[in-house]
């Protein structure tokens, strides 16, 4: 018995040593794969992973211009894990999702902290975004206890000596003993925020969606924020009734949505592959009208699937989940042709690139895990390293996952409205991608596969 | 390029002149001459790798031919290929059907893909389950069918659009002696409806009992060709006539009475058989490549 399996084990062994290409793409893809998941994890977890902390962006719109504002701007700045940019429209553009949050530095920053009181500071969120919440919201801490200590604390000194009618034979050896406290104040700062100890109070939430806070219990994201002067806002999420909206199942459902869709007809694709091996391909091609149209009559069966596959999930979240899939059906109906239209035209591609069926497997399997990852799929792009994201701009997942979330999330529209940015610009690269895939897999099909030489 | 001939529409339904095809150095067809006449069934012989399926690629659009001349049904396949194979019909030597339709949907498919009218894809597909005898099996998946079944169905498949030309690429192979003799029967029922075919096979019996003129190839030339008596006279030495003896008796003996009474005689073996005469031109030695 050992005999023959042994026997049977090395002819198994030999047949997989033999396919050259499916061999490599099969031992390249877990390599792959584990580079691509120590990246990103080593991203989130603030350290390794070859590209470094990941930087988290945040607006600041400061409508004082005063000395205190720019200097409270300057703190911020200095804070190795955030990329803070100065700008306008901070609503909009969180809004857009073009940041996870924005700080709103009021007309008067300067005039209230010369007159010894705590400023109020708004934050806009966009709460689909919360691991960068809490990475905004742990390094935010420090910089607004410095804050409080410098402009505040140190600015209240004549005010609290006078309050105390101290008098003025020890007014400055008074003064100097606060000082010296504030500065030792300022250390302990400093210390606490190099061992990360603000950090580590948000750890715990580390993932899952923002809830609004809730009776009880201390939320980090909302309490921390509010008793150091800053006023949150969420400044998307809701729908048109005002009702919350679930982020983390209309993700699922533009994740799974281009994932699957491009696995599905990418083994769509694969079918002419069969065809050619079973003979049915080469009986079409006697037929009088072949040629173009057997790759097109593939591309419209593969389209329609698609489209099947992607209504009953729409359903399924609209039912389910309560995804808002009918708040604006034509922007959704638009991305989801789009977005099978370029799967569809990979899985093409891919079939008429690949000459065996293990190869196509093989090679589909890298490219969408890899493109799911890159294209925010799997993480949110904002937490990944700088690689990540650039790499992120050349998969059909990025423009796919950005339409959807436009619509299901942002509640965007097509074109621009008001201070919504529309989908249009997602919506055109799709088609574009679609258009070039199609284009490639017709030269590749008259190549291989009704070249008559 | 087509053959130079205002009649070969009428008499011929492909004619080939000079036809070549090379791989890069080497030659798959070499300057062959062939001409398939109007109505008969026409043999093509040859060993693995002889040119043949190449020859029926180049006559049926699929393959450019590398030199020379052809006319399939009075059009040049070269830049005619749909007109060429919409009256012209292939049965390629692999069952080439979709195993989870039906035989109904699979000759419904066929017939749409080959232009048969939308109100005659119904009729047409009747026709093709009955000829194949698989009506009352027309609603099975192809992949429950015997290996013969299917040989049936995927003949009948290429004739849905009534093409005027038919090439069958080795129809009957791996199957059982029923379903070899219900294809024979089809065959000859399609020659006797008056359609021209080309039947490639290694079974020379089937030739035989089929196909009115043979071809034989061999490294991509035609060896021979004509009816299988010409054959026979191509292969053996002439005479006046023969002898029918008992088999014990001494031949050079009857030869020796013969000469003495002034008639010129000599011994020969008896007439060759096709096989023989295949084996004579083509060689003894193994052919694997195909």
């Amino acid at each position: 018995m050992l005999n023959d399996a042994w026997t049977l084990a090395r002819k198994d062994l030999c047949l997989f040593f033999r396919d050259k290409t499916a061999l490599a793409l099969a031992l390249a893809l877990p390599i792959l794969l584990a580079t691509i998941f120590g990246s990103a994890m080593g991203a989130m977890a603030g350290g390794g992973g070859g590209g470094g902390t990941q930087r988290i962006d945040l607006l600041v719109e400061d409508l004082d211009g005063s000395q205190a504002s720019q200097a409270f701007v300057a703190r911020l700045a200095a804070v190795d894990a955030l990329m803070v940019t100065t700008g306008q429209n901070a609503r909009r553009e969180v809004a857009n999702g073009e940041y996870p949050a924005a700080i709103v530095i009021p007309a008067g920053y300067g005039e209230t902290l010369a007159g010894g009181a705590i400023p109020k500071l708004a934050l806009l969120r966009d709460p689909s975004r919360s691991i960068s919440q809490q990475v905004i919201a742990g390094n935010l801490m420090p910089v607004l206890l410095e804050s409080v200590v410098q402009d505040v604390g140190i600015g209240l000194m004549p005010n609290v000596l006078d309050m105390l009618k101290f008098p003025e034979s020890g007014r400055a050896d008074a003064e100097d003993a606060l000082q010296a406290s504030w500065s030792k104040m300022d250390e302990v700062i400093a210390r606490l925020t190099a061992e990360g100890a603000f950090q580590d109070e948000q750890a715990e939430p580390a993932t899952g969606e923002a809830e609004p806070s809730s009776g009880g219990g201390f939320n980090f994201l909302e309490d921390v924020p509010a008793m150091l002067g800053l006023e949150a806002e969420d400044v998307v999420g809701a729908d048109d009734d005002g009702m919350p909206r679930s982020w983390g199942a209309s993700h699922a459902i533009a994740a799974m949505a281009v994932m699957m869709l491009m696995f599905s007809l990418v083994a769509a694709g694969g079918t002419l592959l069969e065809e050619q091996h079973e003979g049915t391909l080469l009986r079409l091609q006697l037929a009088p009208g072949a040629g173009t149209s057997i790759l097109v009559g593939k591309l419209v069966s593969m389209g329609a699937v698609g489209l099947l596959q992607l209504g009953i999930l729409y359903a399924y979240g609209g039912i389910v989940f309560d995804v808002p899939v009918l708040e604006r059906p034509f922007e959704l109906a638009l991305t989801s042709l789009g977005v099978v239209f370029a799967a569809t035209g990979l899985g093409m591609l891919f079939a008429t690139v690949c000459s065996s069926r293990k190869q196509l497997e093989g090679l589909s399997t890298l490219v969408i895990l890899v493109m799911s990852a890159v294209g925010g799929a799997w993480f949110p792009r904002e937490i990944t390293p700088e690689w990540f994201r650039f790499a992120g701009q050349f998969t059909i997942t990025a423009y796919a996952m950005d339409a959807f979330h436009g619509v299901l999330w942002y509640g965007k529209g097509l074109l621009p409205s008001g201070d919504v940015e529309g989908i249009w610009r997602e919506v055109c690269v799709l088609y574009g991608i679609g258009v070039a895939l199609t284009w490639l897999s017709f030269r590749f099909y008259a190549k291989r596969f009704l070249a008559r030489a | 390029m087509p053959v130079t001939d205002t009649t070969t529409d009428l008499e011929f339904a492909a004619r080939a002149r000079g036809l070549v095809k090379s791989y890069g150095t080497s030659r798959a067809v070499d300057r062959i001459d062939l001409e398939v006449r109007r109505g008969e069934c026409l043999g093509l012989l040859g060993p693995n790798g002889a040119g043949k399926t190449t020859t029926l690629k180049m006559l049926s659009t699929l393959v450019l031919p590398t030199e020379g001349q052809m006319e399939v049904l009075g059009l040049d396949p070269v830049t005619n290929g749909p007109a060429v194979r919409r009256r012209l019909g292939v049965v390629p030597q692999e069952v080439a059907l979709y195993g989870d339709l039906s035989a109904r949907e699979n000759l419904a498919f066929f017939a749409r893909m080959y232009g048969v009218s939308a109100g005659r894809v119904t009729e047409r597909a009747d026709w093709g389950l009955e000829v194949s005898g698989l009506a009352d099996r027309a609603g099975d998946r192809v992949s429950e069918f015997s290996g013969g079944m299917q040989r049936r169905l995927n003949i009948v498949a290429a004739l849905l659009h009534e093409p005027e030309l038919v090439f069958l690429d080795e129809p009957t192979v791996g199957i059982d002696p029923q379903s070899r003799n219900h294809i024979f029967e089809m065959v000859e029922r399609l020659h006797a409806d008056g359609l021209t075919l080309v039947y490639t096979t290694h079974q020379l019996g089937e030739v035989e009992r089929l196909c009115q003129r043979i071809v034989i190839m061999d490294r991509g030339r035609i060896l021979a060709s004509g009816t299988l008596e010409e054959l026979q006279q191509g292969t053996t030495p002439e005479g006046a006539g023969a002898l029918d003896l008992p088999a014990d008796v001494d031949l050079e003996r009857v030869v020796e009475v013969l000469r003495a009474a002034g008639i010129k005689a000599a011994v020969r073996a008896p007439a060759l058989g096709l096989e023989e005469i295949f084996l004579a031109l083509t060689g003894r030695e193994l052919r694997d490549e195909d």
